[in-house]
């Protein structure tokens, strides 16, 4: 765990010595918070339930913008070949990309608390239901993340990275709709793997082993293809 | 860490493997899971009460739910949670409840929904270019003892629970009780402006009208009896047969205006219906008053300026917003919300008899006040109006056994227009024998037709509120607990005017997002300073 640690450590310091973070964290809050509190003071209704629905849809682009570069930068400028003679496995290159992105996400849904103590202000919203709503964004973002760090590790061209992980994200979100158009057992299972469904869900303020599950073998999944994808330069 | 793969095929074996193990552990956890309700109120988590109700049933309920599968957003979600709860309600019915999902009811088992009346419904569908609508059933009929009742829409799932037990309580318990709303004194009729109440009351209570002018004494099987914004005088002899009904046990909610708009005239006038003495000799009054506060309706309206014309928050302070609700009743434990026009404040200065006890149920805001005198004028100059008063009471609970307001009084002779009078066969009580019931709320139009038909919805609450005084006066504490449970809707409880608007606007869009550049441009500035430093 060292090495992923050590990793973890020059990601995030890379995080913040370059201008994207910050562009990308402003953008996400500016956003957020603009669409929210229009919404708030239209229902008159103190929670967060609109804050937590108009977060997922912003991670459609939010999510890939961040982990377009994680695999497919080192791909470009060919660190990663350097990084395979390294005494680091495959594993933990994944997670040490993985890890200081999931990490950045948290800061920045960390800053969304601002708009918990607003609405606190104004009214006595429900803590179970945020507390709900805040876990599934964190489900979903390592989920996500875990799709962006897969596609990024498909291609050197973080344009390519980005455009893919975005149709693969709205694919799984958008699952929910499309099985109107196939019906019976095909809809149930498309009504399973699609992640808003889940994330209906667990933003009720319902803790359900079912939808974690979900999530944590969606985020399992995506980081273990990854992994297959940078064993494959080894393959005979 | 697992070791590289070194050819394609053991890769393709070893991705398949895994995809097979999470599959099956999905397809495991489908069946066996746990659920952690995180809200504040349970409200997705069976209440007590209803796992009383469900364990005392003493013979098979069964449930089948006409539960289309592929139903769009949220519909689709609520099939599980639907399921779920079911599987709760069964666990505590020591075996006395089964449910079956019936397949595919829009095709093979059409007929079997049509059995029971159920139609289906039209549900709105985003298709790849415009919106579609597809048929579907998201019903549910439950048979107990012969008899059914159904759900032919679940609407709403938080309100599951409570039709789901009310319509349990119904055919475990058979028979309805009896609700009377007196008519003759000007009190909004049943069949005219409260059509939709009755109709909501009509669910769980048989209502009757009750003519307290005609009759000897309010029949015994009434257990509650509402007078609704009356705006005649009761001679002395109603005013007996109330007070003997009350002295009796009988739970009584009055709803009183103390002004009404004469339309022809385009005045208010006062009303003076004589229920005041009664409740005054009771333990509260209702004052000749209307009541303003901040925390009121607002629209926005536009007002000319130089140059043209700019909008402006308008606030209507006889349009009162409440959010001051006593959370030890249990009337108004769960409300959150609900809408009064033109209330009056009860007077609590009035000495509560031995025996009886008073709770207030909701009161104004902390910025409010009253107008007693030249009503029409001074709600016309709304800028001038003071609100140097706070937490004035409009409505109150009365619980205990009474003194007769008759006492020391004879008993009143028959008005010569009660022509169906018939001498009363019981004698006067001069104290109650048995517990008693009283709301009082100094407005009568709050649960009216124009309330419920209101678009804007802002009214919705006060209907809940109206269940919640039915269910309280006929003594049914248990539904009360589990209908307001399944209130989610969680309204402002601060004053909000303009300016806090703005600041909370500004704060959310721009206070986190500063506070994040000023961090990059110190860490920038630390950077470029240290860079410098080991230049030189």
């Amino acid at each position: 765990m060292t090495a992923v640690w050590v990793l973890t450590k020059k990601e995030l310091r890379s995080y913040f010595s370059s201008p994207i973070a910050y562009i990308v964290a402003v953008l996400f809050l500016g956003i957020l918070g603009f669409f929210y509190s229009n919404s708030i003071f239209m229902s008159k209704s103190a929670d967060l339930r609109a804050l937590f629905s108009i977060a997922h849809i912003i991670y459609l682009v939010f999510i890939p913008a961040i982990s377009m570069r994680l695999i497919s930068e080192e791909k470009r400028s060919g660190t990663i070949e350097v990084l395979g003679t390294m005494p680091l496995t495959d594993w933990q290159l994944v997670l040490g990309k993985f890890i200081p992105a999931f990490i950045l996400m948290l800061i920045t849904l960390l800053f969304t608390l601002i708009n918990y103590f607003t609405v606190s202000f104004l009214g006595d919203p429900d803590t179970g239901v945020v507390l709900g709503g805040y876990l599934g964004l964190v489900l979903l973002a390592a989920a996500y993340l875990s799709i962006g760090i897969f596609t990024s590790s498909l291609t050197s061209n973080q344009i390519v990275a980005f455009i893919t992980s975005f149709t693969v994200i709205l694919l799984f979100f958008v699952l929910n709709q499309l099985k109107f158009y196939v019906g019976g057992f095909l809809a149930s299972i498309l009504e399973f793997i699609s992640s808003d469904y889940h994330f209906q869900s667990i933003q009720r303020g319902v803790i359900d082993s079912r939808n974690v599950i979900f999530y944590v073998t969606i985020t399992f999944l995506f980081i273990f293809l990854t992994v297959q994808v940078l064993q494959s330069r080894k393959w005979r | 860490m697992a070791k590289a793969v070194k050819t394609k095929s053991a890769a393709v074996v070893n991705i398949l493997i895994v995809v097979l193990i999470l599959v099956v552990v999905n397809l495991l956890s489908i069946n066996i899971f746990a659920r952690w309700d995180l809200t504040e109120e349970n409200i997705y988590s069976i209440s007590e009460p209803s796992k009383k109700i469900i364990s005392s049933l003493d013979d098979r309920l069964t449930v089948k739910v006409f539960f289309t599968e592929d139903l769009p957003a949220p519909h689709n979600t609520d099939r599980r949670y639907l399921k779920d709860l079911l599987d709760d309600f069964r666990a505590y019915s020591n075996g006395n409840m089964v449910y079956e999902f019936v397949e595919d009811p829009l095709t093979e088992n059409r007929q079997e929904a049509s059995s029971y009346n159920l139609q289906p419904v039209q549900f709105n569908v985003m298709g790849s270019t415009t919106a579609e609508q597809k048929l579907g059933y998201k019903a549910l009929v439950l048979i107990y003892g012969g008899e059914n009742e159904k759900i032919p829409f679940i609407n709403n799932m938080e309100m599951f629970e409570y039709d789901f037990i009310r319509l349990v309580k119904n055919l475990s318990e058979r028979g309805k009780t009896h609700v009377g709303f007196t008519f003759g004194h000007g009190e909004l009729p049943l069949d005219g402006q409260l059509t939709i109440a009755k109709q909501i009351l009509q669910e769980d209570f048989e209502v009757v009208p009750i003519d307290l002018r005609k009759v000897p004494e309010i029949p015994g099987d009434v257990e509650a009896l509402f007078i609704v914004a009356p705006s005649e005088r009761f001679s002395d002899r109603a005013l007996y047969v109330l007070d003997q009904y009350i002295m009796r046990g009988g739970k009584v909610g009055f709803f009183l205006n103390r002004f009404k708009m004469n339309q022809n005239m385009g005045t208010i006038d006062r009303v003076d219906t004589g229920l005041d003495s009664l409740l005054r000799a009771y333990g509260v009054g209702v004052k000749q008053n209307f009541a303003i506060d901040q925390n009121c309706y607002t629209y926005m309206d536009l007002r000319r300026v130089e140059g043209g014309f700019m909008p402006v928050n308008v606030k209507v302070p006889f349009f009162i917003n409440i959010n001051n609700f006593n959370e030890e009743n249990l009337v108004t434990k769960y409300q959150k919300t609900m809408s009064l026009i033109g209330a009056s404040t009860l007077d609590t200065s009035v000495q509560i008899p031995e025996g009886v006890e008073r709770e207030i149920l909701f009161t104004t805001s902390e910025k409010s006040g009253t107008i007693s005198e030249n009503i029409q004028a001074r709600l016309q100059q709304i800028d001038d109006l003071d609100y140097d008063q706070f937490y004035l009471p409009l409505a109150a609970v009365l619980s205990g056994q009474f003194e007769s307001y008759f006492a020391d009084k004879f008993v009143p002779a028959a008005d010569s227009a009660d022509t169906a009078f018939v001498p009363p066969a019981q004698e006067k009580l001069n104290r109650a024998i048995e517990n008693s019931r009283l709301l009082v709320v100094g407005s009568g139009n709050f649960f009216d037709d124009q309330a419920a038909r209101d678009r804007s919805r802002r009214f919705q609450q006060n209907f809940v509120f109206f269940r919640n005084i039915a269910d309280w006066l006929a003594q049914d504490d248990e539904l009360i607990t589990i209908r307001s449970k399944g209130n989610i809707y969680s309204p402002f409880t601060r004053v909000i005017d303009r300016d806090i608007e703005t600041t909370v606007k500004l704060i959310n869009i721009f206070a986190m997002p500063v506070v994040i550049i000023i961090f990059g441009l110190i860490r920038w500035q630390v950077k470029r300073s240290a860079k410098r430093s080991r230049a030189v």
